[in-house]
């Protein structure tokens, strides 16, 4: 697959203060990819300057490895698309909303109700087509505004957290419709998130945004496995992350002491290394009774369990061994272990199961 | 109390008898606020959706006096209207002063001020995001002017009706640069001064029960017009 779109150098800064700064990023063409980061981390920014909506300060953007800069913004502009997080729909109807983009575009008549009754259908909304839009419920509204922004057959999608002030239910919904139209079209896209779920079920790559700088990309398996820093740990799941400081190095392994406890872990640190030691919910068990000879895990913990939380198909299990650890059961292992609070357990994750991340 | 039902009686006298003089008035009046109106609209909206688009150093600046503007008293107008087309003035060689043109220059220089200042303040409450998302659907700055137009119907609608009080309600400027000529440059404000200092109360009050008529009659066009619109969806 060719790159649809990069930037080089690019800088964006607003009352001189340095939004975004990034030295290299490359779209490739039917690609989905997550843009993630913290509140003021530069996602909106990001995506607006890449759209064509906002002037770099300093950089260039290549589309299909042409200069925008060199073209008339609004040439470039009819190649993308975008939807915002606000549905942001003309007081009109729901045919007139969709049909503007085909409209600014000049398409003939015909060819606009055509593609039109072809989206509505797509969405799910043919009935919807000659209501007015302030009548419309939330999920009703998005559709439209999503329907809006794919009617016109982008090159390139922009999604800025799109999905934010939907439920869970209409938002799997709205994603899986929305989904076939982009497999379909092989439309690329790209998308800011701060929803984990949005990421993971949409995107083939994700990028980490700190700053205004990229401190992580690559595809989204790699970056569930290898999280940069804390908050893309926590991002992608990581709900245990524990400070800690190396007390002593061997090969290949580490032991790590966190307040008077050791956790062994895997990877070369150098002793003294302030470290994040990360450890997925799901990777720590809980025991009535062991010992560290009965247990391939180097990491063997006594603890009082002080929360469970039932989170429908399992149970959330949080133990206090000196350090909170957080482990996710099934409700049959609730049942078996007859687990309560203030029970006294063992908990238990392999040195492979720690994911670490050397503090700054 | 007598005066003003003789008045109403007078006033719906003049109106039924199709009386010639009265009609001239009312005609002229209409025809020069709506013009003045029109084309202060056309100025100050198309002003009003550049300043508010654009950042430009001198914007507060402009803005303040866009808003000073706002308040111009009709004699000022008159009278900034009356040296440019007075004879040695710079536009003196059109020969306009005390004519229906002259009234109508003196009106939209009132008027624009109001029309631009009341549109500058409804486009840029026009979220800017929304422009982003227009921009990001291919909208080039036309279609943005008339979708923002259509979006911001209810407060331009406002503007005008404003602008439109303003010019039809006016004496010093017509009165200045008009010369309340009888049958040529005679406006209802003017005609309403003219008897109402010559003791006709009578005559000055049913010219003023028109003039309330006829201002009623457009804002409740307007109005409706207006109150056809309904909120967006965000």
């Amino acid at each position: 697959m060719s790159n649809i779109l990069s930037v080089k150098n690019l800088s964006v800064k607003k009352s001189n203060k340095e939004i975004i700064n990034i030295e290299d990023f490359t779209i490739t063409e039917g690609s989905i990819t997550s843009i993630i980061g913290e509140n003021g981390a530069g996602k909106t920014t990001f995506i607006l300057t890449m759209a064509g909506l906002l002037k770099p300060s300093t950089g260039t953007i290549f589309f299909k490895n042409k200069m925008i800069k060199d073209m008339p913004l609004s040439e470039y502009r009819k190649n993308i698309s975008i939807v915002f997080q606000e549905n942001l729909l003309i007081n009109d109807t729901v045919y007139n909303n969709i049909a503007m983009g085909l409209k600014f575009r000049k398409f003939h008549i015909s060819s606009i109700e055509k593609k039109v009754d072809d989206i509505l259908h797509r969405f799910k909304i043919s009935h919807l087509k000659y209501q007015k839009a302030n009548t419309l419920s939330g999920g009703e509204a998005k559709r439209v505004s999503i329907a809006r922004a794919l009617v016109i057959e982008p090159q390139i999608l922009f999604l800025d957290e799109p999905f934010s002030s939907l439920d869970t239910l209409s938002k799997e919904d709205i994603i899986t419709d929305m989904i076939k139209v982009l497999k379909e079209n092989k439309i690329t896209v790209v998308m800011s998130t701060h929803d984990k779920y949005e990421a993971f079920r949409l995107s083939d790559s994700i990028i980490v945004l700190e700053k205004g700088k990229i401190i992580q990309k690559g595809l989204k398996e790699e970056i569930i496995k290898h999280p940069a820093n804390s908050f893309v740990a926590s991002f992608v799941g990581v709900e245990n992350i524990i400070e800690g400081i190396i007390i002593e190095k061997k090969s290949g392994s580490f032991i790590a002491q966190v307040k008077n406890k050791y956790i062994e872990g895997i990877g070369d640190f150098e002793v003294g290394n302030k470290v994040l030691l990360c450890i997925r919910p799901e990777n720590i068990f809980i025991s009535r009774y062991l010992s560290e000879s009965d247990t391939s895990a180097r990491n063997i913990f006594r603890g009082k369990i002080i929360e469970i939380l039932d989170y429908g198909h399992f149970y959330r299990v949080t133990i206090d061994c000196g350090f909170n650890l957080i482990s996710y059961i099934t409700k049959t292992s609730l049942i078996k272990l007859s687990l309560k609070l203030n029970d006294i357990v063992f908990v238990g994750f392999k040195a492979m199961s720690v994911h670490t991340i050397t503090m700054v | 109390m007598d005066i003003i039902i003789e008045s109403f009686k007078s006033a719906l006298k003049l109106l039924i008898s199709f009386d010639k003089d009265t009609y001239d008035i009312i005609f002229l009046s209409l025809r020069i606020s709506i013009l003045s109106s029109l084309i202060s609209s056309i100025i100050g909206i198309f002003l009003a959706f550049v300043i508010s688009l654009k950042n430009f150093p001198a914007k507060k600046f402009i803005l303040t006096f866009i808003n000073t503007g706002m308040a111009m008293p009709p004699v000022i107008a008159g009278l900034l209207i009356t040296i440019l087309l007075w004879r040695n003035g710079i536009l003196g060689s059109f020969n306009l002063l005390y004519t229906p043109s002259a009234i109508i220059i003196a009106q939209t220089l009132l008027a624009t001020p109001i029309i631009l200042g009341i549109s500058v303040s409804a486009f840029q409450h026009f979220p800017d995001k929304f422009i982003l998302q227009l921009l990001g659907l291919g909208a080039n700055k036309f279609h943005l002017f008339l979708i923002m137009l259509k979006e911001c119907k209810l407060s331009i609608l406002s503007a005008i009706m404003a602008g439109f009080g303003a010019v039809i309600s006016e004496v010093g400027a017509s009165l200045m640069v008009g010369g309340n000529i009888k049958g040529y440059t005679r406006v209802l404000t003017t005609a309403t001064v003219t008897e109402s200092s010559k003791g006709n109360f009578d005559l000055a009050i049913a010219y003023g029960i028109i003039l309330m008529f006829i201002t009623f009659t457009i804002n409740f066009i307007l109005t409706k017009i207006q109150q056809s619109s309904t909120k967006r969806y965000e």
